[in-house]
C-alpha cells in the first residue's frame, strides 16, 4: 500500500549500500561434535582396511625393505599351548586381523637429529638443515596474525577463519555498512555503490560484485528514504580511507558487527551475513 | 579354470606318490617340476608348476621378472589374505554406534534446516527489495535486473579457496593491486 502511495508523492531519497566482504582465508574450525565424529569414522575405516601390501612397495631383499621391517612392531603369532587372555591371535600376512594395522615409517637417525635442530632453533621454516629438511616436521603457520594480537580492526589480515565485512562509522548514524545517495537516473545502484567504494579508498582495490540486484532494502520511517544493499567481495588491495566522508572504518566479523551497530540495524542485516 | 583344479586333476591322473598322502609331507613330480606338500598344503608356488609355465618361466622355481611383477600387482588388488575380520559389535557397542550415527544425522539435519531457512529469508528479501525498487524508481529497477552485455561477467580467477593452514605472513593478502595491470 505504501508502494502505491510513493508513486504519487515526490521520489524519495534512495541510498545504495555495499556489503563488502572478505571470504575466509582458512577453513573454519571444526566443532567438538564434528571432530569427534570424524575421528570415530577414520578409526572405523582403519579397522576395516585391507592389510598393507608391503611386498609391492619394497623389493625383496633390498635395504629399504629391511629398514621397513625393522621399524614395524609385528604382532606375536599363535603358539600352541599358550593361553591368550585377550583372545587367540589371528594373524595373516603379519597383521592381526582383529584390529587395525599399525604401520611405522622408518626414519633415519641423521634426519631425526636435523629435524630436532630445525624445530627448536627457528620456527620460521628455515632451510638451515638442508639435507634432512625433507623429513622435518611440518609446523602450520599461526592462525592468529599480527593484527589479531594488536587488535587492529583496519586490515583484512585478521580473523582468518571468519568472513569479514567492511563497516564505516558515520558522524551521526554510527557504525553501518557504507552507503551512498543515488542522484540522477543514469547509473544503476550497483555502479554507484562500486564506484563510491573504490573512490573512498586511498589505494586501488579489486572487488567482485555478486549481483546487480539488491539483496535487501530498509525503509527509514523518519525521512522516508530507502537504503538498498548490494553484495560484493574484496579480492585484492588494501582499503584505506581517503577523505573524511566517514569517521573511520573497520573489518568486522558477524559477532563484532552485533556489538558495533544498533540492535534494530543488526536484526535487519543479520540473515545476510555469514557466521 | 584355476590352478587348484588343474593340480587336483593332475594328481588324479598320475598318482605317482613318493609317500602316502596321510603323512606329514609328501612330494609329487610333474613334468620335471617337484610339487611339495606339507600338512596337506602345497609349498611350491602354483604359478611355477602349472599353466603359467608356458608363458615365460626361466627356471623351475622362479617366474620371469615381468611375469612376477604382474602376479604381484594382481595380488595387491586381490582381497586374498588381506581382509580384516568382520566387526562383531556387542549389544552395548551397537547401541553406542547407533547413538553416534543418530546424533550426527540430527546435527546435519539441523544445519540443513537452518541453511534452507536462511536461504528462504534471503530470497524473500531480494524479492521485497526488487518490488520496492520497481515501485519507487522503475528505471533503476530496469538497470538492476537487466542481464544484457557488461555486468559482473566472469567469476574472478583471483578468488582463493580457504586452506587448512594460513599461508606465510607476506602472502596472506595481495596488498598491491592496480587495475592497469589487470587489463593487460
Amino acid at each position: 500500500m505504501k508502494r502505491t502511495l510513493s508513486k504519487t508523492t515526490a521520489t524519495p531519497i534512495i541510498r545504495s549500500a555495499m556489503i563488502l566482504s572478505r571470504i575466509p582465508i582458512v577453513v573454519r574450525e571444526l566443532t567438538k561434535l564434528e571432530s569427534n565424529y570424524y575421528k570415530y569414522q577414520s578409526e572405523l575405516e582403519k579397522r576395516l582396511m585391507w592389510t598393507f601390501p608391503d611386498y609391492y612397495y619394497f623389493k625383496k631383499g633390498s635395504l629399504s625393505e629391511h629398514k621397513f621391517i625393522k621399524a614395524q612392531n609385528y604382532p606375536v603369532s599363535k603358539i600352541p599351548g599358550v593361553w591368550y587372555p585377550h583372545g587367540i591371535p589371528d594373524i595373516k600376512r603379519r597383521r592381526e586381523r582383529r584390529s587395525k594395522q599399525e604401520i611405522v615409517l622408518p626414519r633415519d637417525k641423521i634426519e631425526d637429529d636435523v629435524s630436532l635442530v630445525g624445530s627448536s632453533g627457528s620456527t620460521k621454516g628455515s632451510t638451515d638443515g638442508a639435507k634432512g629438511s625433507i623429513s622435518r616436521p611440518i609446523v602450520p603457520n599461526d592462525l592468529k596474525t599480527e593484527a589479531d594480537k594488536k587488535g587492529n580492526l583496519q586490515t583484512v589480515e585478521r580473523e582468518l577463519s571468519r568472513t569479514l565485512y567492511l563497516l564505516v562509522q558515520d558522524e551521526n548514524l554510527g557504525w553501518k555498512f557504507p552507503s551512498f545517495v543515488v542522484e540522477g537516473n543514469d547509473k544503476g545502484l550497483h555502479d554507484i555503490a562500486e564506484q563510491a567504494i573504490k573512490s573512498l579508498s586511498q589505494n586501488e582495490i579489486n572487488t567482485w560484485l555478486v549481483s546487480k540486484t539488491p539483496v535487501a532494502v530498509f525503509e527509514d520511517s523518519d525521512d522516508g528514504s530507502y537504503e538498498f544493499f548490494l553484495k560484493s567481495h574484496i579480492l585484492a588491495g588494501t582499503f584505506a580511507m581517503k577523505d573524511n566522508t566517514f569517521k573511520q572504518f573497520a573489518w568486522l566479523t558477524k559477532d563484532e558487527i552485533k556489538n558495533h551497530v544498533t540492535e534494530q540495524y543488526f536484526r535487519n542485516v543479520e540473515f545476510l551475513l555469514a557466521n | 579354470m584355476n590352478n587348484r583344479q588343474t593340480i587336483r586333476s593332475l594328481i588324479q591322473q598320475s598318482r605317482s606318490w613318493t609317500s602316502s598322502p596321510s603323512s606329514y609331507s609328501y612330494s609329487y613330480i610333474h613334468n620335471g617340476a617337484t610339487i611339495q606338500f606339507i600338512r596337506n598344503k602345497r609349498t611350491t608356488s602354483a604359478a611355477s608348476s602349472s599353466s603359467l609355465k608356458k608363458m615365460g618361466r626361466n627356471s623351475a622355481e622362479s617366474l620371469s621378472p615381468p611375469l612376477q611383477r604382474a602376479v604381484t600387482q594382481l595380488s595387491v588388488l586381490s582381497a586374498r589374505k588381506k581382509m580384516p575380520r568382520l566387526l562383531k559389535l556387542s549389544n552395548e557397542d551397537l547401541i553406542k554406534h547407533q547413538t553416534i550415527e543418530k546424533a550426527w544425522m540430527l546435527y546435519k539435519k539441523d544445519k540443513a534446516i537452518e541453511r534452507s531457512m536462511r536461504l528462504q529469508r534471503q530470497y524473500e528479501s531480494i524479492q521485497d527489495a526488487l518490488d520496492t525498487l520497481e515501485s519507487i524508481n522503475p528505471h533503476l529497477y530496469k538497470l538492476a535486473t537487466s542481464t544484457n552485455g557488461e555486468g559482473n561477467g566472469r567469476f574472478p580467477l583471483e578468488f582463493r579457496l580457504p586452506t587448512d593452514a594460513p599461508p606465510n605472513s607476506e602472502k596472506l593478502w595481495p596488498q598491491q593491486f592496480s587495475s592497469t595491470n589487470l587489463q593487460k
